[in-house]
């Protein structure tokens, strides 16, 4: 048992020396893995703004991952093609410059939320959680039904985008631009559950009420909240279709609104770090149980169940001292 | 004449066959304690809902300080100075005392959606959070969790927010409900400060606390205002006394 700051730096610490680790072990693959488990963190702590803190339940988070993938793919595509992106009588070109493509996520991300978000909310409880789903479901048919861009099969990166002075291809290098993601993240999360939107979001979840007679509209601050939720799950998309170099309708089923929510919970909403420990046990579970059996779902199901059943607050509460809260502030 | 701060012009609302408000006119003026008493389903939380702008009327106009909010949005009317209490305290429990006044405060300046500035860190929040539960008498539970305050401290808690809002009328709904004897009184005397700063339409079942504050008092019955007086008038009105007081009063 320890302190959830000291728990907090050492999860850092440790991710920090992971590529360390994987050069001791000589198996450069638990670097790469642990690049998938940061950008799942991402998306979860995304996920975790709306879900722990905010009450929403959006069952649609995959339309953001698999949007940002997309717009990743879509623009490489074009860059190594020489063909441009043409939208009615417009051209653009396309780029594999990740600094471009990142900027380009974080726009059409946040937009593809403000629309979602906008009629979502007016929702709440399971309707929203319908609505969010069916967003999700509108736009992974739309990409299985378009041959442009592999339809069902996908679309291929030949080389992963770049950055001025970077090797990306080198899989340390990538979990390291991964991991600085993952800080900021921390960071800009910390910051908003600290400012008035954060505080007004907390409150939303509990009282519309007490919070509309104090002259706050919770509708508004869910709207920005779930868009910046959106933006920040959508560049976590991003960086999963660089790391596999490949991007599929895959990231846009409900499996992946589901995964993305089942490391929140499995690591602690109402935690910002809750996430990043739920998709380390996610992923290691993956990869020990789906070692030894097939039906590897089955058993991270029954998992869930007992911490669902007994942890309500997930893999953080049995780390630190204290128990069960709903945190007000970070 | 005195301009009212408060006025309910033909006020009406239906819930399908029951006349909740039927055509009420009221009128709250500065420095004054207005009581709203009537029978359980008279009506009375149903115009303070459609007040505050939680509910819609179905016709009628209200206006403040010859404003007309009929239309405007219940964070809207809080922002322009309508602070109520709820029936049933509505608090933010899993928030400290101070961060529900830090909240508000907030609220009230309108920087709500501002994603970055730490409110934690804001001096003249909490500097003004701390007189306002000074007031109160709450300041040394400041840093208490709201979910462990008796309700009667809660119900400190929700007058102080009301205060937050620098507010141009106070809308409180059965405010010493579930409070002891002592509570009762110590809300008696706060109430009678708080009319200096904005006057207040009252809703309470607590006849003394009623006779002790209000300068003046209407009677609800089905919808309808049946009487409106000073004290001595309410309690020798007959229609009053057949449905509401008793023979006692």
């Amino acid at each position: 048992m320890m302190s959830e700051k000291k728990l907090n730096f050492l999860i850092l610490l440790f991710l920090l020396l992971v590529p360390l680790f994987s050069m001791l072990l000589n198996d450069i693959y638990i670097t790469t893995l642990f690049s998938k488990i940061i950008i799942l963190a991402i998306a979860g702590i995304g996920l975790n703004l709306i879900l722990g803190y905010g009450g929403m339940v959006s069952f649609g988070h995959a339309a953001f991952f698999g949007l940002g993938g997309y717009v990743t793919g879509i623009l490489a595509f074009h860059f190594n093609n020489y063909e441009p992106i043409q939208i009615l009588v417009f051209e653009f070109e396309g780029t594999n410059q990740l600094l471009f493509i990142w900027i380009f996520t974080l726009i059409f991300s946040s937009i593809l939320a403000l629309f979602i978000g906008y009629f979502s909310l007016r929702t709440t409880g399971v309707y929203f959680i319908m609505i969010t789903l069916a967003f999700a479901q509108m736009l992974y048919y739309f990409s299985i039904s378009w041959p442009t861009y592999g339809g069902e099969d996908g679309l291929s990166l030949s080389l992963r985008n770049q950055i001025p002075f970077l090797n990306t291809m080198d899989p340390i290098t990538f979990f390291y631009i991964c991991y600085v993601w993952l800080i900021i993240t921390i960071i800009l999360v910390k910051f908003i559950l600290n400012s008035p939107l954060g505080i007004s979001l907390k409150a939303s979840k509990e009282n519309e009420d007490r919070v509309r007679s104090v002259g706050i509209n919770p509708k508004k601050v869910k709207l920005i909240s779930f868009i910046i939720s959106g933006a920040i799950t959508g560049l976590a998309g991003s960086l999963y279709a660089d790391l596999n170099r490949f991007v599929s309708p895959t990231i846009l089923s409900w499996q992946m609104s589901g995964e993305i929510m089942i490391l929140v919970i499995l690591g602690g909403m109402f935690r910002l770090y809750g996430p990043i420990l739920g998709a380390f046990f996610y992923i290691i579970l993956e990869q020990f149980l789906g070692g030894i059996t097939e039906n590897w779902q089955f058993w991270l199901g029954f998992i869930i169940l007992l911490e669902v059943l007994y942890a309500k607050a997930g893999i953080m509460s049995f780390l630190i001292k204290d128990k069960y809260d709903e945190k007000t502030s970070s | 004449m005195k301009k009212p701060v408060l006025k309910i012009d033909k006020l009406s609302k239906s819930f399908g066959a029951i006349k909740a408000n039927d055509n009420l006119n009221l009128n709250l003026f500065r420095n004054e304690i207005h009581a709203l008493i009537g029978p359980n389903g008279s009506g009375k939380s149903t115009l303070v809902k459609q007040i505050s702008g939680f509910l819609k009327q179905d016709s009628g106009q209200i206006y403040l300080e010859e404003i007309d909010i009929s239309n405007c949005s219940a964070e809207h009317r809080s922002r322009m100075g309508i602070a109520r209490s709820f029936q049933i305290s509505s608090v933010i429990n899993s928030f400290k005392v101070i961060d529900n006044l830090r909240l508000s405060l907030m609220g009230r300046d309108g920087g709500y959606l501002n994603p970055l500035n730490n409110i934690y860190r804001n001096k003249d929040y909490s500097d003004e959070a701390f007189d306002l539960l000074n007031i109160v008498d709450l300041t040394n539970k400041a840093n208490d969790l709201v979910s462990t305050l008796s309700h009667g401290d809660k119900r400190k808690l929700e007058i102080s927010l009301a205060l937050s809002m620098k507010p141009k009328l106070f809308l409180f709904d059965e405010p010493m409900a579930g409070l002891d004897k002592i509570s009762s009184q110590l809300m008696i005397d706060l109430f009678k400060k708080l009319k200096v700063k904005a006057p207040i339409l009252l809703i309470e079942h607590d006849m003394e606390s009623v006779f002790a504050l209000a300068d003046r008092i209407s009677v609800l019955d089905y919808g309808s205002l049946i009487a409106s007086g000073n004290e001595k008038e309410i309690k020798s009105n007959s229609k009053v006394q057949e449905v509401y007081l008793g023979d006692e009063n």
